[in-house]
């Protein structure tokens, strides 16, 4: 049987030996091939070929035996002339497809939306529940000792007054199942206009000034009860966690960046933190409503107090706020109060 | 013997690596991160295998498996440490510091690792177990920098005790040549070291730097760093002031009882930050550029490999800066979908700027490195991003 023989020009290396020499390879259509490099030759059967894998247009080089490699000097018709041997892999067709390309670029662009607006809050909410409780514990504690040692002055109201308190809180505890999280309340004096908050490990504090604003032991259950569906919800973690996981995906989404990139992130990534946290916000407001209407079987004292509520200067625009504004607040009271 | 210069030239095309990239991250994704170990070695290869030199390719030849093991390891030693840190601070806090008194080992794993991963003409790079000296290096003399400093602080501090004006002239010598020449000393001693333990094979590079070039270049740099952002912001107040922004920000300020004038000062201080930001970048950018330009426009002209190959540099010191600030708008502004095209442009610029000068045809080396190589290093000091490319 004849066949048809054609050659390349070509350099190629000695094992371990950075020396060009000139080398020819010589192919017939049969798939044998033959690689003359100065006085030495290879002949090699087609199964014996062995290439460099293929990745985007980066020239190919043969294998030879004994670490030996062949290098054609036209890489184009030496790469296709490979592509005739070992068909391209599947990873290296994807790389090379445009609609690949251009779905991918659809996914990513979806996952990353999913991820950034609902996705890391459904992962971090995830993750806050199967968190042990000693990582809540410690977090709040922590957070406690710190502002409660920077922040805080002991309270100015009467033992009486704290212990009515107390006892509303009490109350309001026993109603609900905690889990290993065990809710206590601090009373504290603050600079500040008058405010609630709760910490990871079920800390709730309430300021003198938001005791004091509070007419009647309704309005003060309103408070409570917000602050009581931060700690079931676990609102604190799933946001210390969610800032984390966010700050990880949006970094390796813009790759590496230097300071001055990832505080610009730092700003997106806060942005969106805030627009969780509103909705976190809401989400308390109406589980308090749903208690006063079950408790009291109305929510006007939660909506007098938030009308008393001395309005935050609206120095920022709205989507950077962690609160939506007071009136808001009311508007989606009243909601829950129709839909029951 | 014949003197020619070789370019180095890059082939890497934008689209091309986009496709690269975008089933890196969509496999990386799929596999959960595992697939990430393969994707770095297809992105290694895909850059080194654009690079070419007199008309060969470079290769990179670490196996995937090597990468997810070293990765693997190190992510487990990163969590534990996490974990310690929450429950065990001052246990943490020890291992930290064990950290830093291992960073030049780790240091010369990691380079080791990488230069024999590294194949030009069939043979391997190579970097020398030179413990010791990179104690010497990246330990020892930046902590006898520091040490210098506070003893010229307090001499200062001493003497102006007695003389004010002896103390004041003393702090700027101290500043203005004390400073960059530590600096200088040190960073000398970090350029040495790498390029003094790097091989081609059997052969050795070489460099003869001089602390009072990289001194200089400091220097430089500083008054450049002055220039910039005294243009930079002083541009930028000129233009706010010629666009009335003062004017409206007193008319805010007179009518703040009202919400909507409240509400539009806070979204003209968030607008203002986020230029104050921008301009900060612009101008740091050019600083770090400059000095980088610099520095190794100054290293490669010091380099050669044996007698007969000298390393050259041409980086335009505000052409750096100018490419890695666009690159970075490029990036934030598609959400990183410009990321490949911003690592293209950096590669095509950084070998577009290198040559080698001398006789390659006739450059005959053997390649004499071992093959027992971990990537746990090489792994571990990405994970903690400490950054030790020296030839950037």
């Amino acid at each position: 049987m004849k066949s048809e023989e054609a050659s390349l020009e070509g350099w190629a290396f000695a094992p371990a030996s950075s020396e060009r020499m000139p080398a020819t390879l010589l192919y017939r259509d049969n798939g044998s091939v033959s690689c003359y490099i100065g006085s030495q030759v290879f002949i090699l059967s087609p199964d014996e070929l062995e290439f460099t894998e293929a990745l985007g247009s980066i020239p190919r080089c043969l294998k030879l035996p004994g670490g030996w490699v062949f290098q054609s000097g036209d890489e184009q018709h030496f790469n296709s002339w490979v592509s005739r041997f070992e068909p391209a892999s599947t990873l290296h067709l994807l790389e090379r497809s445009r609609v690949v390309g251009v779905v991918a670029i659809a996914l990513v662009a979806i996952v990353a939306a999913w991820f950034v607006w609902d996705g890391a809050a459904m992962v971090s909410r995830q993750v806050a529940n199967v968190l042990p409780a000693s990582v809540a514990q410690y977090v709040g504690e922590n957070t406690w000792d710190l502002l409660d040692g920077e922040l805080f002055s002991p309270t100015t109201l009467s033992d009486e007054q704290q212990a009515a308190v107390q006892s509303v809180f009490g109350d309001l505890v026993s109603q609900y199942e905690f889990g290993a999280l065990r809710p206590r309340l601090f009373i504290r004096q603050w600079e500040g206009p008058a405010n609630a908050f709760a910490l990871a490990d079920g800390t709730v504090v309430l300021t003198d000034k938001m005791v004091e604003l509070a007419e009647s032991d309704a309005e003060l259950s309103s408070v409570l009860l917000h602050e009581l569906a931060h700690v079931l919800h676990q609102d604190v973690m799933a946001q210390l966690v969610q800032a984390s996981v966010l700050s990880i995906i949006v970094s390796y989404m813009v790759g590496d960046l230097s300071a001055i990139g990832d505080t610009l992130v730092g700003v997106g990534v806060f942005a969106i933190s805030m627009d969780h946290s509103r909705e976190a916000e809401l989400e308390a407001d109406r589980f308090a409503a749903e208690g006063m209407l079950q408790y009291y079987g109305t929510v006007d004292p939660m909506i007098n107090l938030f009308s008393r509520f001395e309005e935050p200067e609206g120095t920022l625009p709205q989507w950077l706020h962690s609160h939506d504004s007071t009136k808001t607040r009311i508007v989606k009271l009243q909601d829950v109060v129709a839909a029951q | 013997m014949t003197q020619h210069t070789h370019p180095v030239r890059f082939h890497g095309r934008t689209g091309e690596y986009f496709g690269i990239w975008i089933v890196n991250i969509l496999l990386s994704i799929v596999t959960l991160g595992i697939y990430s170990a393969w994707a770095k070695v297809r992105t290694k290869r895909y850059f080194y295998g654009n690079t070419e030199l007199a008309g060969d390719r470079f290769d990179y030849l670490a196996t995937p498996l090597q990468i997810l093991i070293g990765r693997v390891i190190s992510i487990a030693i990163l969590l534990a440490w996490f974990w310690l840190n929450s429950f065990e601070p001052v246990a943490a806090l020890v291992i930290l510091f064990l950290f830093f008194a291992l960073f030049p080992i780790l240091m010369v794993r990691n380079l080791r690792f990488d230069m024999r991963m590294t194949l030009f003409r069939n043979v391997r790079f190579d970097f020398d177990q030179a413990y010791w000296e990179a104690y010497i290096a990246y330990l020892i003399k930046p902590i006898g920098a520091y040490i210098a400093m506070f003893i010229a602080l307090f001499v200062v501090v001493f003497a102006s005790e007695f003389s004010p004006a002896v103390g004041g002239l003393l702090g700027v010598v101290a500043i203005c040549v004390g400073g960059p020449y530590l600096f200088g000393w040190v960073t000398k001693g970090m350029s040495q070291f790498v390029v003094d333990h790097l091989r081609y094979g059997e052969r050795a590079f070489s460099a003869q730097l001089r602390s009072d070039v990289y001194a200089m270049i400091a220097v430089k740099t500083m008054l450049f760093a002055i220039a910039v952002f005294v243009l930079v912001f002083g541009g930028g107040a000129l233009v706010a002031w010629g666009l009335g922004v003062d004017e409206m920000i007193v008319n805010s300020l007179a009518n703040f009882s009202e919400p909507e004038a409240a509400t539009q000062l806070g979204m003209d201080f968030f607008v203002g930050m986020v230029l104050f930001y921008a301009l900060f970048g612009l101008a740091s950018f050019l600083v770090h550029g400059y000095y980088a330009a610099l520095a190794r426009n100054y290293l490669f002209s010091r380099t050669s490999l044996g007698d007969d190959l000298q390393l050259s540099s041409s980086m335009g010191p505000i052409a750096f800066g100018v490419l890695e600030f666009t690159n970075l708008l490029g990036v934030l502004f598609t959400l990183g979908l410009a990321q490949p095209w911003a690592k293209i442009r950096k590669a095509r610029f950084l070998c577009n700027a290198t040559y080698v000068e001398g006789d390659l045809e006739a450059l005959r080396v053997r390649d004499t490195a071992g093959t027992q190589d971990s990537a746990v290093a090489d792994e571990l000091t990405q994970a903690l991003d400490l950054d030790i490319g020296v030839f950037g």
